[in-house]
């Protein structure tokens, strides 16, 4: 990266840090007056915002369980990457969460009284378990540097289950309420598992392209192989969709025939159709196919798969939420915070650049920092 | 069987098992200055009714008459007053239930929907007698038109939290702060909320809301001090105060059948405020209260009652 394009990278991360320290003040001398959602669409940004984060992460290490499962010695180097990427934004998941509570600081209630029928709790303590999990094998790999060991595989069948289970449950914990017809749907859990492993390989691939590997014949091959990877779940995120969205649309009855018109057609249809299907579906999957192993085009494709699907988060969340649970509920108390409509506040975006901001700050400390980028071919040494 | 003043009513619906951690009330309203008298005097009780009934005749209205829970009350009470005076035979009705253990009670309303003029007294009663802040409600009237002019009529459907016997938000809270008393209460601790909101998107008739720290006179130069007297929800004082993020700031926050007042002897405000006297209250356990009466009717049903959450609340369409 040459140094202007660093000084204006950096001019930017600054201007998101400093944005977001505002509104994290903000949220933590104020509470939660400076939001917009309310009680009728109690969830928002935030909320998107962390099942987001927990996807970039259950992708990113699935990448890392997988190589160490199946011993796949091409794309070993970039282990180190994707765990680093995993633990980062897992920590970053459960960050902007917590400024999503109305008591922040009973967040340790979680553990310290949990109620397991509750996939909330359940949720946050495999997110925990899995926070440790990863960082453990993280530290392990940077230990060993690469070479090959029965405990690796070991770790990374366990790894490949228990990104399974954590994804699935982060998806059911819509998919489960009988109260949001949207969200009440077999498909939620393989739906959260495909995005889950779409943007976090997607950001390793964007991270590959962004600090390359040492040796640039092995890195060609190793963006070629993630490009492919991320083609193939690209279409298969889109054929979930598909296979969702013409379904519940086809006889266009029901209530959630009116909640995926008002996605498509409604008042923010450009987060459907600019944002998710053009910048964050279409327009990666020509530059994947176009030059896969160019840095470059490689990278900005992936990066535009693992930021634009930011969109299909808010959208599922919000959605699932905008239809009055009763009709003509919406007149029966007129409050601000008693509306079926929401778009998330300055507030809200200032605290979600924060956790941006801190992503990349933690990964750009790890990067330099931390023996990520090996030095030597991988099969060296063994 | 424990003895009325023995009734201890803690959130977690458990009867003088719980210290009172928390400030809540620590004894059942009913608590007669001497049990051993009380008892004999019920037991007298119970036979002069008994006597009466096989006479024929009901008791004296004098043997009602007192001042909230601490009257001693018999057992049994007419059918029906001579005034027709329904809100006195509710409150009888529920100073009688509350002399059982909670585990024996079953709280329901009913609503009909017929009587309902869509004053929305019963919301504003709910806001005065609870201090609701701004964006916080437990019972709304939504109203909408059915038919075609010139044939047109509006419907109100009065909605409380609906007190489902199987209800969806208590087993999604991941800290236990809400569960389902024995009488029925749904009941929320604030001190242990965590104010995830996870209940408010699960409850399927968005029953809940979210105190989010609201006052009516926040962009004004002075809050009024009516905005920052305490309320009694769940029989302890909560005061609020702008800039401070103390429960129930910060909590989820709903309908609880004003349980404080029913600890006191007294009905819900919604029902006691109710102009076309269409709200009622009471214990579905009694056979003979008046709630147990309508929901014989055929004109009974339930707002979803697909979903199988089995509301405690009753419309009568």
């Amino acid at each position: 990266m040459n140094k202007s394009l660093k000084a204006m990278a950096f001019i930017i991360w600054l201007g998101l840090m400093v944005w977001g320290l505002v509104g994290v003040s903000q949220r933590m001398t104020q509470g939660e007056l400076l939001t917009n959602y309310g009680s009728y669409v109690p969830w928002g940004l935030w909320v998107a915002g962390k099942i987001y984060f927990v996807g970039l992460a259950v992708g990113a290490s699935f990448l890392a369980w997988v190589i160490y499962a199946f011993n796949i010695q091409r794309l070993r180097p970039i282990v180190s990457y994707a765990l680093l990427l995993s633990v980062i934004t897992l920590a970053s998941g459960l960050l902007i969460i917590s400024f999503d509570l109305g008591h922040m600081w009973r967040m340790y209630e979680v553990f310290t009284r949990p109620n397991f029928s509750s996939l909330l709790a359940t949720v946050t303590w495999l997110s925990m378990a899995y926070l440790v999990y990863t960082g453990l094998v993280l530290l392990a790999e940077l230990r060993a540097g690469q070479k090959n060991s029965r405990g690796f595989r070991l770790a990374g069948w366990i790894g490949i289950l228990f990104a399974i289970t954590f994804s699935g449950a982060n998806g059911s914990e819509f998919a489960t309420l009988i109260s949001r017809p949207y969200w009440n749907s077999a498909l939620g859990p393989i739906l959260s598992i495909g995005g889950a492993l779409l943007t976090g390989i997607a950001l390793v691939l964007a991270a590959v392209a962004l600090f390359p590997l040492s040796h640039q014949e092995r890195n060609e091959q190793t963006l070629t192989i993630l490009s492919r990877i991320v083609v193939g779940l690209i279409l298969f995120v889109l054929l979930l969709e598909w296979s969702e969205y013409s379904v519940t649309m086809w006889y266009g009855l029901g209530e959630s025939y009116s909640v995926l018109s008002t996605i498509l057609f409604g008042q923010y249809w450009y987060v459907f159709w600019i944002v998710h299907l053009a910048l964050g579906s279409i327009l990666p999957l020509i530059f994947l196919l176009w030059k896969p192993a160019h840095r470059t085009v490689a990278g900005l494709g992936g990066a535009l798969v693992a930021v634009a699907y930011i969109a299909v988060r808010l959208n599922h969340v919000i959605a699932g939420l905008i239809t009055p649970a009763m009709k003509a509920l919406q007149n029966a108390y007129v409050d601000n915070r008693l509306r079926f409509e929401y778009f998330p506040s300055m507030n809200e975006w200032a605290v979600f650049a924060f956790t941006v901001a801190f992503v990349v700050a933690l990964f750009y400390l790890g990067h330099r920092f931390l023996p990520i980028i090996s030095t030597k071919l991988p099969n060296r040494g063994q | 069987m424990k003895s009325a003043q023995e009734l201890t009513v803690t959130p977690g619906g458990d009867e003088g098992t719980k210290s009172d951690t928390r400030g809540v009330l620590k004894k059942e309203c009913l608590q007669a200055s001497d049990n051993a008298s009380r008892r004999k005097f019920l037991q007298s009780s119970l036979l002069t009714v008994g006597s009466l009934a096989l006479l024929g005749s009901l008791p004296d209205e004098k043997a009602f008459a007192g001042n909230g829970a601490q009257q001693a009350l018999p057992l049994e009470y007419p059918k029906s007053f001579p005034d027709g005076n329904q809100l006195e035979r509710m409150r009888r009705e529920l100073l009688l239930s509350l002399r059982k253990p909670v585990s024996e009670r079953k709280w329901i309303m009913v609503i009909d929907q017929q009587k309902c003029v869509g004053c929305k007294s019963c919301t504003s009663s709910c806001c005065s007698e609870n201090n609701l802040p701004p964006g916080v409600v437990y019972r709304v009237v939504p109203e909408f038109e059915v038919g075609k002019f010139p044939n047109v009529a509006w419907v109100f459907t009065p909605r409380p939290c609906m007190h489902c016997d199987k209800p969806p938000c208590v087993p999604v809270c991941p800290v236990k702060a809400t569960w389902k008393r024995e009488d029925g209460i749904v009941v929320i601790d604030y001190d242990i909320c965590i104010g995830c909101r996870n209940c408010l998107a699960a409850c399927p008739y968005d029953a809940r809301t979210f105190d989010f720290g609201e006052f009516y006179g926040r962009s004004t130069p002075r809050v009024m001090p009516y905005e920052t007297r305490p309320n009694f929800e769940y029989s302890e004082d909560w005061k609020r105060k702008p800039g401070a993020q103390k429960s129930p700031i910060g909590n989820a926050r709903k309908c609880h059948f004003c349980l404080h007042r029913i600890r006191a002897g007294m009905l819900p405000a919604c029902v006691t405020t109710c102009i076309g006297g269409a709200t009622y209250f009471g214990d579905n356990n009694n056979k003979r209260s008046l709630v147990h009466e309508l929901i014989g009717s055929g004109r009974v049903k339930r707002l979803k009652e697909e979903l199988g959450t089995e509301p405690s609340v009753y419309y009568l369409v």
